[in-house]
């Protein structure tokens, strides 16, 4: 595999500050609720920053005994994530490759209708779901979040997968009817394995969204299905004054899924490449 | 290109139906609604369009249609050039590669709220790490009292949370460019500007039209960004749509408001989106003439 | 491609495991339970929660006479409400008890919520007279009582010891004038670059605690009987005061948007010198774990000003017991309505941290000796008066209140147009 160089020093140093940049700017933040979830409250808010301080595990603790609903809410979340994600990502792989390799006015009118749909802000489209989805018994349930969280997101993933997969030749294809493939083994053994770039995009995309997702968790579940975001969020107290280690100790457990998630999918789009050099 | 035949059909339901029940349904409800007056556990009296026009007429409205407007084409084509710079510093190559992309990804994985709670922290004047060092050296940011660098911040903070996103798909589209293509093009002697706008750009453009019309809508529904800074104060000046929205509708328990404005907004979002809309119209036309 | 192999095993791994995980969260136990829906405040109150306190598990013991399983929800108030709303609007609901604060509890609301007087004559609550008049009428609408008073947060001036003796003072400011020319003397900053700021209120998160600034000069938003009050002679000095302050510094420089949250650390960090917050902050503002003068603020009633004839001003929130109109368990909430409303009862869950409704709960010797202010909370709360939402738009009038006062203390209007606009605003809002 080539790499492109970049000959010279002033493009090297201007690489080097974009990188040092680019990492200052991303990582600032998120770094300060981290290192803020070790910290002394009023370590939290001195000034100058402290970058040297004596670490505690207090709020860890007390988000132990005093939230002790968070583990079981965080146990909730990863099962509305990962479900959520699987729907979208697989019922999106079907629409994309079917927007990709058929055509007709107006399959190309609904591709524009699912994009259309999604402008209505979700706050606004709760006010009429919640009555129904209490009348259905789907309250307080796994399932709703799942699949709300995955109909907001296929439109979006539809539209990536038709995207990469228009970049698979319709060669493949016949090549592969040619040989004997179902349609399903067409899709399955040769499309799937090439739109895998796309379809970790999306993937990130809606597990990220449902793992934080707060708006919907609220309204639709109390008890059984409750989501992390909403513990984390009680933290945020408007009587007590929000206790801010605990809350960036919160925070910070729920960055590792993500994280780790994150690094598993850059080798599924690097592993997307290898694959992309077998491309016409 | 193939006709939609039945097995093509039978792909497309999944996709449809999840859409059909969890949105166009509701939003169907919520646009009647908006002809409606109702509030909790009032039964709903048709009104027609007043709701409509009550919010049309009220300059509150237009004020928050207006910074909307800038913010998001602000955010949008920010976001857009530094994202695509991004993607192409990660293409070229970079070391430690894998610890780099979580690094960029980290703002998406912290939570709307969180991210922006954190920000409002540190741009505190009093003690926050960037904004009292700002106030010390005399280059203040006063985001709480005016309504432009109130804005300005939001901004900020909204191309942070929302980079990785664009990022993304950008790099995803990226790395989609068969390398075939680049050595044919080293072959011919392109420099890597020639190479870069003359085919990176156009392949790139598909991928390009989705980043730009989701993250328009995104950007137009901005809410966190300007409620958990200001609130949409000082004066209700930084209102976006959303917040005008929420305050006025939910705080006040006036759905058929809350509807309309709703509606309104796919209208502006629409507006806003249709050149890119239109654009990917004609080319899925042209890949099948 | 061993990923896409990979990626299949887990795909029907996490398939089966879903389904087993769906059917063991929908075991629900035959029994009677009762769904509670607060704030968490009002669930450590009512069930001793909170390390080191002393009231006990005043619901946990009910629900055990009563063979009651007790299920409580807790969200923040904004989202509670909200979604309390939502429920509220359903045919029928699994939320049996609700707390409601007053700010949320219009006429609107209280149609959906259960009428008390016929409860009450049924089962009474012991020595109901000993929960004030004016409570129990700010939640009557139309002769119908709908909600029993549980908690008020009233608020008070809270002032820092150390910094005040650093700049010469001996005791707190004892009147309107001296707070404002002590909180001028408190503003500095220091060789190290700190600012601090001699005057904070939490101005960005709703009108409560601005109003009772506002209330120490004289002003107020509207009496009692919805008369609007707000073009005054003394809101708009109070307003140009404040504009006044602002300008020199005063108030810090946020003021617009300053959350709870960002008046507690700046109290904590010693960079507010005086605050307008509820009593109960004294907890935290003394907290030793947060607070760099942990033991040295205290807090006061707030002085009113001399030509009103009263000693002290102060404004309150109430939180209130209500049973929704849906609910399917009301026999048993009303139940335990009495119980948490019982003159002992209140000593408990004020002895747990709960601000108590009833007067003579301030007498108990126990209560005396947990928290320093609370004989200061007594003399506040028999002056303390509520702002009034008992007309439907008072969220509205709440938010065009936030809006002209901003703009008047920022500047960008004349506290005299500000105070003109806000009449003009508010009086066809308040007599629909």
């Amino acid at each position: 595999m080539r790499r492109r160089r970049l000959h010279g020093l002033l493009p090297r140093l201007l690489r080097a500050l974009a990188v040092l940049l680019m990492v200052a700017w991303s990582a600032g933040p998120v770094l300060f609720v981290v290192t803020a979830s070790f910290k002394q409250q009023l370590d939290i808010f001195a000034y100058p920053p402290k970058i040297v301080f004596r670490p505690t595990f207090d709020h860890y603790v007390t988000l132990w005994n005093t939230w002790d609903a968070f583990l079981p809410t965080l146990r909730n979340s990863l099962i509305v994530s990962v479900g959520a994600t699987l729907l979208a990502v697989c019922v999106s792989f079907l629409g994309g490759y079917v927007y990709s390799r058929y055509y007709s006015r107006l399959l190309a009118a609904s591709a524009v209708y699912m994009i259309a749909i999604r402008l209505l802000p979700p706050i606004v489209v709760t006010l009429p779901l919640f009555p129904v989805i209490d009348f259905l018994g789907l309250s307080d349930t796994y399932a709703v979040l799942i699949l709300l969280y995955a109909s907001f997101w296929v439109s979006l993933c539809t539209m990536v997968v038709k995207t990469f997969v228009d970049e698979i030749p319709k060669e493949l294809d016949e090549a592969a009817f040619v040989d004997g493939a179902t349609h399903l083994q067409t899709i399955t053994k040769v499309i799937l394995p090439l739109s895998l770039q796309g379809m970790m995009a999306s993937g990130i995309f809606v597990f990220v969204y449902s793992w934080n997702e707060y708006l919907f968790a609220l309204i639709f579940t109390t008890q059984h299905a409750k989501t992390a975001p909403l513990v984390i969020s009680e933290v945020m107290d408007a009587i007590y004054g929000t206790d801010w280690g605990v809350l960036f100790a919160g925070v910070t457990i729920q960055l590792v899924p993500v994280v780790a998630l994150v690094v598993l999918g850059q080798r599924l789009l690097v592993a997307g490449l290898t694959a992309g050099s077998v491309k016409g | 290109m193939k006709k939609l035949g039945p097995s093509a059909l039978a792909l497309l339901t999944p996709v449809h139906l999840l859409l059909f029940l969890a949105i166009t349904l509701p939003s169907l409800f919520v646009f009647w609604m908006s002809l409606n007056e109702s509030t909790y556990g009032v039964e709903a009296t048709f009104v027609g369009l007043r709701n409509y026009a009550a919010v049309l007429t009220d300059p509150y409205f237009w004020r928050a249609a207006g910074n909307t407007f800038v913010v998001t084409n602000v955010v949008v084509y920010i976001e857009i050039l530094i994202g695509l710079a991004l993607a192409l510093l990660f293409k070229s190559g970079l070391p430690f590669r894998k610890l780099m992309f979580a690094i960029v990804l980290m703002p998406y994985a912290v939570s709307e709220v969180v991210g922006v709670l954190a920000w409002k922290i540190l741009m505190d004047p009093a003690h926050g790490a960037i904004g009292r060092t700002l106030a010390d050296l005399g280059l203040a940011l006063n985001w709480s009292a005016s309504p432009t660098q109130g804005l300005v911040l939001v901004s900020i903070i909204s191309v942070w949370q929302h980079l990785p996103f664009t990022f993304l798909l950008l790099y995803a589209g990226l790395l989609a460019i068969p390398l075939s293509v680049y050595e044919a093009a080293n072959i011919d002697g392109a420099s890597a500007l020639q190479t870069f706008f003359r085919i990176t750009l156009p392949l790139l453009v598909p991928t390009l039209l989705i980043v730009v019309i989701f993250r328009l809508i995104f950007a137009i529904r901005m809410f966190s960004e300007v409620w958990l800074l200001t609130k949409g104060g000082p004066a209700r000046l930084t209102e976006v749509l959303s917040v005008y929205l929420y305050q006025g509708a939910f705080r006040n328990g006036d759905f058929g408001a809350a509807a309309a404005t709703g509606w309104l907004m796919v209208v502006s979002s629409l507006a806003i989106a249709a050149f890119y809309l239109y654009q990917m119209q004609k080319r899925i036309a042209a890949e099948n003439a | 491609m061993k990923i896409i192999r990979r990626v299949k095993a887990s795909l029907a791994g996490f398939a089966l495991g879903l389904l087993s995980l769906q059917v063991a969260a929908q075991d629900k136990k035959p029994e009677t339970t009762l769904t509670v829906l607060s704030h968490k405040v009002h669930e450590i109150s009512a069930r001793g929660l909170a390390a080191g306190t002393t009231g006990g598990d005043i619901a946990g013991e009910w629900a055990a006479r009563n063979n009651v399983k007790l299920v409580w929800i807790t969200a923040d108030i904004d989202p509670m409400h909200d979604r309390l709303l939502r429920e509220l609007a359903l045919r029928s609901t699994s939320i049996d008890l609700a707390f409601v604060i007053n700010k949320y509890a219009t006429p609107r609301m209280s149609r959906l919520l259960e009428p008390l007087n016929d409860w009450e004559r049924r089962a009474l609550i012991e020595d109901f007279a000993g929960i004030p008049a004016n409570l129990i009428a700010s939640l009557t609408y139309n002769k119908s009582l709908f909600a029993i008073p549980f908690r008020h947060a009233t608020t008070g001036l809270h002032y820092n010891e150390a910094l005040l003796k650093e700049r010469g003072f001996t005791g707190p400011p004892r009147t309107p004038d001296e707070v404002v020319d002590y909180a001028r003397k408190m503003t500095f900053t220091r060789p190290d670059g700190t600012k601090v700021n001699g005057l904070t209120v939490p101005a960005g998160a709703g009108p409560f605690a601005v109003l009772s600034l506002l209330n120490m000069f004289g002003a107020e938003l509207m009496d009692q009987n919805l008369n609007v009050k707000v073009n005054s002679p003394q809101m708009i000095r109070a307003l140009g005061m404040l504009h006044t302050l602002y300008k020199e510094g005063v108030l810090p420089s946020n003021y617009a948007t300053l959350s709870i949250d960002e008046v507690i650390t700046s109290v904590q960090t010693g960079q507010a010198a005086i605050a307008f917050d509820p009593f109960a902050r004294y907890t935290i503002y003394n907290d030793p774990k947060k607070s760099k003068y942990p033991g040295q603020i205290k807090v006061i009633p707030i002085p009113a000003d001399p030509a009103s004839g009263r000693k002290v001003v102060a404004m309150t929130e109430i939180w209130a017991a209500a049973i929704p109109k849906n609910s399917a368990h009301k026999e048993l909430a009303w139940s335990l309505i009495r119980e948490l409303s019982s003159p002992a009862n209140t000593i408990r869950a004020a002895l747990n941290g709960n601000g108590p409704v009833r007067p003579a709960a301030y007498d108990d010797a126990r209560l005396k000796e947990r928290l320093p202010y609370t004989q200061e909370e007594a003399v506040a709360i028999a002056q303390a008066t509520t702002i009034p939402s008992s007309y439907d738009a008072s969220a509205q009038v709440n938010t065009i209140f936030m809006e002209e006062s901003q703009a008047a203390v920022l500047g960008l209007k004349t506290p005299e147009a500000a105070a003109a606009s806000m009449e003009k605003r508010i009086v066809p809002l308040v007599k629909r």
